[in-house]
Protein backbone atom coordinates (compact mmCIF):
# COMPACT_ATOMS: atom_id res chain seq x y z
CA UNK A 1 0.00 0.00 0.00
CA UNK A 2 1.40 3.55 -0.88
CA UNK A 3 -1.03 5.68 -0.23
CA UNK A 4 -1.09 6.98 4.09
CA UNK A 5 -3.57 5.11 6.25
CA UNK A 6 -6.18 6.78 7.47
CA UNK A 7 -6.54 7.23 11.36
CA UNK A 8 -9.45 4.18 11.81
CA UNK A 9 -7.38 2.04 9.55
CA UNK A 10 -4.47 2.52 10.96
CA UNK A 11 -6.03 2.00 14.42
CA UNK A 12 -7.64 -1.32 12.95
CA UNK A 13 -4.77 -2.40 12.40
CA UNK A 14 -2.79 -1.75 15.48
CA UNK A 15 -5.62 -3.13 17.66
CA UNK A 16 -5.10 -6.50 15.55
CA UNK A 17 -1.18 -6.43 15.82
CA UNK A 18 -1.01 -8.59 18.98
CA UNK A 19 -4.00 -11.00 19.13
CA UNK A 20 -6.90 -12.00 16.80
CA UNK A 21 -10.49 -9.95 17.58
CA UNK A 22 -13.77 -9.95 16.43
CA UNK A 23 -15.99 -6.72 15.71
CA UNK A 24 -17.00 -5.69 19.25
CA UNK A 25 -13.59 -6.02 20.70
CA UNK A 26 -11.95 -3.97 18.15
CA UNK A 27 -14.35 -1.07 18.68
CA UNK A 28 -13.45 -1.09 21.99
CA UNK A 29 -9.28 -1.54 21.37
CA UNK A 30 -9.37 1.10 19.24
CA UNK A 31 -11.61 3.59 21.40
CA UNK A 32 -8.96 2.34 24.17
CA UNK A 33 -5.96 3.16 21.56
CA UNK A 34 -7.28 6.16 20.55
CA UNK A 35 -8.22 7.55 24.33
CA UNK A 36 -11.59 7.36 23.96
CA UNK A 37 -11.50 9.89 21.15
CA UNK A 38 -12.67 7.24 18.41
CA UNK A 39 -15.30 5.36 18.63
CA UNK A 40 -16.16 2.81 15.75
CA UNK A 41 -19.80 2.60 14.97
CA UNK A 42 -20.79 -0.73 12.82
CA UNK A 43 -21.81 0.27 9.15
CA UNK A 44 -17.80 2.18 9.23
CA UNK A 45 -16.11 -0.93 11.49
CA UNK A 46 -17.45 -3.39 8.75
CA UNK A 47 -16.55 -1.12 5.68
CA UNK A 48 -12.66 -1.11 6.69
CA UNK A 49 -12.97 -4.46 8.04
CA UNK A 50 -14.14 -5.49 4.28
CA UNK A 51 -11.52 -2.98 2.52
CA UNK A 52 -8.39 -4.19 4.36
CA UNK A 53 -9.86 -7.84 3.61
CA UNK A 54 -9.87 -6.83 -0.10
CA UNK A 55 -6.58 -5.65 0.50
CA UNK A 56 -5.42 -8.70 2.15
CA UNK A 57 -4.28 -6.63 4.98
CA UNK A 58 -6.60 -8.66 7.88
CA UNK A 59 -8.12 -12.29 7.26
CA UNK A 60 -11.12 -13.55 9.25
CA UNK A 61 -9.88 -16.74 11.18
CA UNK A 62 -12.70 -18.27 13.15
CA UNK A 63 -16.52 -17.99 13.70
CA UNK A 64 -18.22 -18.86 17.49
CA UNK A 65 -21.59 -18.18 18.79
CA UNK A 66 -21.93 -16.23 22.26
CA UNK A 67 -25.68 -16.23 23.80
CA UNK A 68 -27.10 -16.40 20.44
CA UNK A 69 -24.82 -13.78 18.43
CA UNK A 70 -22.75 -14.32 15.54
CA UNK A 71 -18.67 -13.35 16.29
CA UNK A 72 -16.21 -13.54 13.68
CA UNK A 73 -12.69 -13.03 14.57
CA UNK A 74 -10.18 -11.29 12.44
CA UNK A 75 -6.16 -11.22 12.52
CA UNK A 76 -3.88 -9.44 10.77
CA UNK A 77 -1.64 -10.71 7.82
CA UNK A 78 2.04 -10.46 7.18
CA UNK A 79 1.69 -7.77 4.35
CA UNK A 80 -0.42 -5.95 6.99
CA UNK A 81 1.59 -6.29 9.66
CA UNK A 82 4.50 -4.65 7.55
CA UNK A 83 2.10 -2.37 6.24
CA UNK A 84 1.17 -0.85 10.10
CA UNK A 85 5.15 -1.07 11.03
CA UNK A 86 5.93 1.38 7.47
CA UNK A 87 3.24 3.42 8.38
CA UNK A 88 4.62 3.73 12.44
CA UNK A 89 7.67 4.93 11.87
CA UNK A 90 6.68 7.28 9.11
CA UNK A 91 4.11 9.21 11.89
CA UNK A 92 6.96 8.35 14.59
CA UNK A 93 9.18 10.72 11.94
CA UNK A 94 6.20 13.55 11.69
CA UNK A 95 6.03 13.11 15.68
CA UNK A 96 9.65 14.03 16.20
CA UNK A 97 9.58 16.54 13.92
CA UNK A 98 6.42 18.19 15.71
CA UNK A 99 8.37 18.15 18.86
CA UNK A 100 11.65 19.60 17.52
CA UNK A 101 9.82 22.66 16.05
CA UNK A 102 7.13 22.80 18.72
CA UNK A 103 10.53 22.79 21.18
CA UNK A 104 12.31 25.93 19.02
CA UNK A 105 11.87 29.48 19.76
CA UNK A 106 9.22 30.95 17.60
CA UNK A 107 11.63 32.92 14.91
CA UNK A 108 11.37 36.82 15.09
CA UNK A 109 9.67 36.75 19.42
CA UNK A 110 11.60 38.86 21.26
CA UNK A 111 13.34 37.69 24.67
CA UNK B 1 -36.27 -11.07 18.01
CA UNK B 2 -36.26 -8.26 20.36
CA UNK B 3 -37.20 -4.83 19.26
CA UNK B 4 -33.26 -3.41 19.00
CA UNK B 5 -32.61 -6.49 16.99
CA UNK B 6 -35.76 -6.10 14.51
CA UNK B 7 -34.56 -2.27 14.37
CA UNK B 8 -30.99 -3.46 12.99
CA UNK B 9 -32.43 -6.10 10.85
CA UNK B 10 -34.41 -3.28 8.85
CA UNK B 11 -31.35 -1.21 8.57
CA UNK B 12 -28.92 -4.00 6.82
CA UNK B 13 -31.87 -3.26 4.04
CA UNK B 14 -29.43 -0.97 2.85
CA UNK B 15 -26.33 -2.81 2.70
CA UNK B 16 -25.88 -4.73 -0.69
CA UNK B 17 -27.51 -8.85 -0.47
CA UNK B 18 -24.48 -10.28 -0.58
CA UNK B 19 -23.19 -8.44 2.35
CA UNK B 20 -26.39 -9.03 4.02
CA UNK B 21 -26.09 -13.25 3.22
CA UNK B 22 -22.11 -13.68 3.97
CA UNK B 23 -22.07 -11.06 7.11
CA UNK B 24 -25.81 -9.99 8.50
CA UNK B 25 -25.71 -11.91 11.91
CA UNK B 26 -22.38 -10.89 12.56
CA UNK B 27 -22.85 -6.94 11.99
CA UNK B 28 -26.57 -7.71 14.27
CA UNK B 29 -24.19 -9.36 17.18
CA UNK B 30 -21.73 -6.58 17.00
CA UNK B 31 -24.30 -3.78 16.96
CA UNK B 32 -26.97 -5.26 19.66
CA UNK B 33 -23.33 -5.68 21.42
CA UNK B 34 -23.10 -1.89 21.69
CA UNK B 35 -26.70 -1.23 22.43
CA UNK B 36 -26.55 -0.35 25.77
CA UNK B 37 -28.46 -2.31 28.46
CA UNK B 38 -32.18 -2.07 28.86
CA UNK B 39 -32.50 0.14 26.21
CA UNK B 40 -35.29 -1.16 23.23
CA UNK B 41 -34.40 1.70 20.62
CA UNK B 42 -30.96 1.40 19.54
CA UNK B 43 -29.21 4.97 19.74
CA UNK B 44 -29.80 7.42 16.25
CA UNK B 45 -26.46 7.61 15.77
CA UNK B 46 -26.07 3.86 15.12
CA UNK B 47 -28.77 3.59 13.04
CA UNK B 48 -27.51 6.41 10.65
CA UNK B 49 -24.01 4.51 10.89
CA UNK B 50 -25.44 1.52 9.52
CA UNK B 51 -27.61 3.42 7.01
CA UNK B 52 -24.12 4.97 5.62
CA UNK B 53 -22.51 1.70 6.15
CA UNK B 54 -24.31 0.21 3.74
CA UNK B 55 -24.67 2.86 1.01
CA UNK B 56 -20.99 2.83 1.37
CA UNK B 57 -20.62 -1.13 0.76
CA UNK B 58 -22.83 -0.96 -2.24
CA UNK B 59 -21.46 2.13 -3.31
CA UNK B 60 -17.65 0.33 -3.47
CA UNK B 61 -19.38 -2.98 -4.72
CA UNK B 62 -20.51 -1.14 -7.83
CA UNK B 63 -18.29 -0.76 -11.16
CA UNK B 64 -17.03 2.83 -11.74
CA UNK B 65 -19.79 4.62 -13.97
CA UNK B 66 -17.98 4.21 -17.28
CA UNK B 67 -17.74 0.90 -16.64
CA UNK B 68 -21.57 0.74 -16.05
CA UNK B 69 -22.77 2.42 -19.27
CA UNK B 70 -20.58 -0.18 -20.83
CA UNK B 71 -22.12 -2.96 -19.30
CA UNK B 72 -26.05 -1.21 -19.87
CA UNK B 73 -25.20 -0.92 -22.89
CA UNK B 74 -24.31 -4.54 -23.22
CA UNK B 75 -20.33 -5.17 -22.42
CA UNK B 76 -18.71 -7.54 -20.59
CA UNK B 77 -17.21 -6.58 -17.06
CA UNK B 78 -14.27 -7.54 -15.39
CA UNK B 79 -14.61 -10.64 -13.26
CA UNK B 80 -14.10 -8.58 -10.17
CA UNK B 81 -17.73 -7.63 -10.81
CA UNK B 82 -19.07 -10.91 -11.77
CA UNK B 83 -20.68 -11.07 -8.11
CA UNK B 84 -22.31 -7.77 -8.40
CA UNK B 85 -23.56 -8.50 -12.15
CA UNK B 86 -24.72 -11.53 -10.89
CA UNK B 87 -27.09 -9.49 -7.92
CA UNK B 88 -27.75 -6.98 -10.66
CA UNK B 89 -29.42 -9.23 -12.97
CA UNK B 90 -31.27 -11.54 -10.40
CA UNK B 91 -32.63 -9.87 -7.77
CA UNK B 92 -35.65 -8.12 -7.64
CA UNK B 93 -36.00 -5.56 -9.70
CA UNK B 94 -33.71 -6.51 -12.14
CA UNK B 95 -36.15 -5.29 -15.15
CA UNK B 96 -36.25 -2.09 -13.63
CA UNK B 97 -32.65 -1.96 -13.94
CA UNK B 98 -32.05 -3.45 -17.03
CA UNK B 99 -34.93 -0.69 -18.23
CA UNK B 100 -33.03 2.18 -16.67
CA UNK B 101 -29.76 1.57 -17.58
CA UNK B 102 -31.02 1.82 -21.11
CA UNK B 103 -32.84 5.08 -20.51
CA UNK B 104 -29.32 6.32 -18.80
CA UNK B 105 -27.16 4.95 -21.95
CA UNK B 106 -29.94 7.04 -24.25
CA UNK B 107 -29.21 9.90 -22.29
CA UNK B 108 -25.70 10.10 -22.74
CA UNK B 109 -25.55 9.40 -26.20
CA UNK B 110 -27.75 12.78 -26.38
CA UNK B 111 -25.62 14.24 -24.15
CA UNK B 112 -22.44 13.85 -26.07
CA UNK B 113 -24.86 14.43 -29.62
CA UNK B 114 -25.99 18.06 -27.99
CA UNK B 115 -22.06 18.83 -26.87
CA UNK B 116 -21.07 17.78 -30.69
CA UNK B 117 -24.21 19.89 -32.42
CA UNK B 118 -23.88 22.83 -29.94
CA UNK B 119 -21.34 24.96 -31.98
CA UNK B 120 -24.17 25.05 -34.99
CA UNK B 121 -27.15 25.19 -32.91
CA UNK B 122 -25.39 28.31 -31.04
CA UNK B 123 -24.31 29.83 -34.49
CA UNK B 124 -27.70 29.83 -36.03
CA UNK B 125 -29.19 31.40 -32.88
CA UNK B 126 -26.10 34.13 -33.43
CA UNK B 127 -27.59 34.65 -37.15
CA UNK B 128 -30.97 34.68 -36.56
CA UNK B 129 -30.86 37.66 -33.03
CA UNK B 130 -34.19 37.81 -33.02
CA UNK B 131 -35.26 37.00 -29.55
CA UNK B 132 -37.58 33.66 -29.33
CA UNK B 133 -37.79 31.28 -26.12
CA UNK B 134 -35.26 28.67 -26.81
CA UNK B 135 -37.36 25.59 -26.49
CA UNK B 136 -39.70 27.48 -29.82
CA UNK B 137 -36.33 26.63 -31.86
CA UNK B 138 -37.90 24.31 -34.17
CA UNK B 139 -34.86 22.05 -34.24
CA UNK B 140 -34.70 21.64 -30.37
CA UNK B 141 -38.59 20.94 -30.41
CA UNK B 142 -37.92 18.05 -33.12
CA UNK B 143 -34.80 16.90 -31.14
CA UNK B 144 -37.22 16.95 -28.02
CA UNK B 145 -40.01 15.19 -29.89
CA UNK B 146 -37.99 12.54 -31.26
CA UNK B 147 -36.44 12.22 -28.15
CA UNK B 148 -39.38 11.64 -26.09
CA UNK B 149 -40.51 8.98 -28.72
CA UNK B 150 -37.40 7.21 -28.75
CA UNK B 151 -37.61 6.83 -25.01
CA UNK B 152 -40.96 5.41 -25.49
CA UNK B 153 -39.92 2.78 -27.58
CA UNK B 154 -36.88 1.83 -25.41
CA UNK B 155 -38.46 1.63 -22.68
CA UNK B 156 -41.71 -1.08 -24.06
CA UNK B 157 -39.03 -2.90 -26.10
CA UNK B 158 -36.57 -3.42 -23.06
CA UNK B 159 -39.74 -4.53 -21.15
CA UNK B 160 -40.89 -6.96 -23.89
CA UNK B 161 -37.13 -8.41 -24.45
CA UNK B 162 -36.06 -7.98 -20.76
CA UNK B 163 -35.78 -11.64 -19.92
CA UNK B 164 -33.40 -12.13 -23.24
CA UNK B 165 -31.49 -9.14 -22.55
CA UNK B 166 -31.00 -11.07 -19.09
CA UNK B 167 -30.09 -14.50 -19.94
CA UNK B 168 -27.57 -12.87 -22.18
CA UNK B 169 -25.70 -10.73 -20.25
CA UNK B 170 -25.85 -13.87 -17.81
CA UNK B 171 -23.94 -15.74 -20.63
CA UNK B 172 -21.96 -13.33 -21.81
CA UNK B 173 -20.63 -13.08 -17.66
CA UNK B 174 -19.71 -16.85 -17.93
CA UNK B 175 -23.52 -17.91 -15.85
CA UNK B 176 -25.69 -21.04 -16.49
CA UNK B 177 -29.10 -19.69 -17.19
CA UNK B 178 -31.49 -22.33 -18.67
CA UNK B 179 -33.72 -21.11 -20.94
CA UNK B 180 -37.50 -21.15 -20.45
CA UNK B 181 -38.07 -24.15 -22.79
CA UNK B 182 -34.59 -26.07 -20.95
CA UNK B 183 -35.88 -29.54 -18.96
CA UNK B 184 -35.70 -28.39 -15.45
CA UNK B 185 -32.05 -29.27 -13.55
CA UNK B 186 -31.30 -31.77 -11.76
CA UNK B 187 -33.74 -33.78 -13.55
CA UNK B 188 -36.37 -35.35 -11.10
CA UNK B 189 -36.02 -38.86 -9.68
CA UNK B 190 -37.77 -41.88 -11.71
CA UNK B 191 -41.41 -42.29 -10.76
CA UNK B 192 -41.32 -45.87 -9.34
CA UNK B 193 -43.58 -48.17 -11.25
CA UNK B 194 -43.19 -52.10 -9.83
CA UNK B 195 -46.18 -53.41 -9.66
CA UNK B 196 -46.72 -55.04 -5.96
Amino acid sequence: MSHPLREPTFLILVALADAERHGYAIIKEVEKLSGGRLVLGPGTLYGALDRLSDEGLIEPTRTESVDGRMRRYYAITRSGRECVQTEAIQRSQVLRAAKVRLGRRPRGALA
Amino acid sequence: MTRSERQIRVLLHAWPVSDRVERGDEVVGTSLDLVPEGRTWIPLSMAVNLLAGGLRARWRRRPPMWWWLYYRAGGRLPVKWRAWVFHDLTDPGWLRRIVAGRLAVMLVNIAISISILWPSIHASQINHPAVRPVWWDPFLGTAIVVATLVTGVIVLVTCRTGTKIRDRQLGRHGFFWPARNDPPWPPPPPQSTAAT
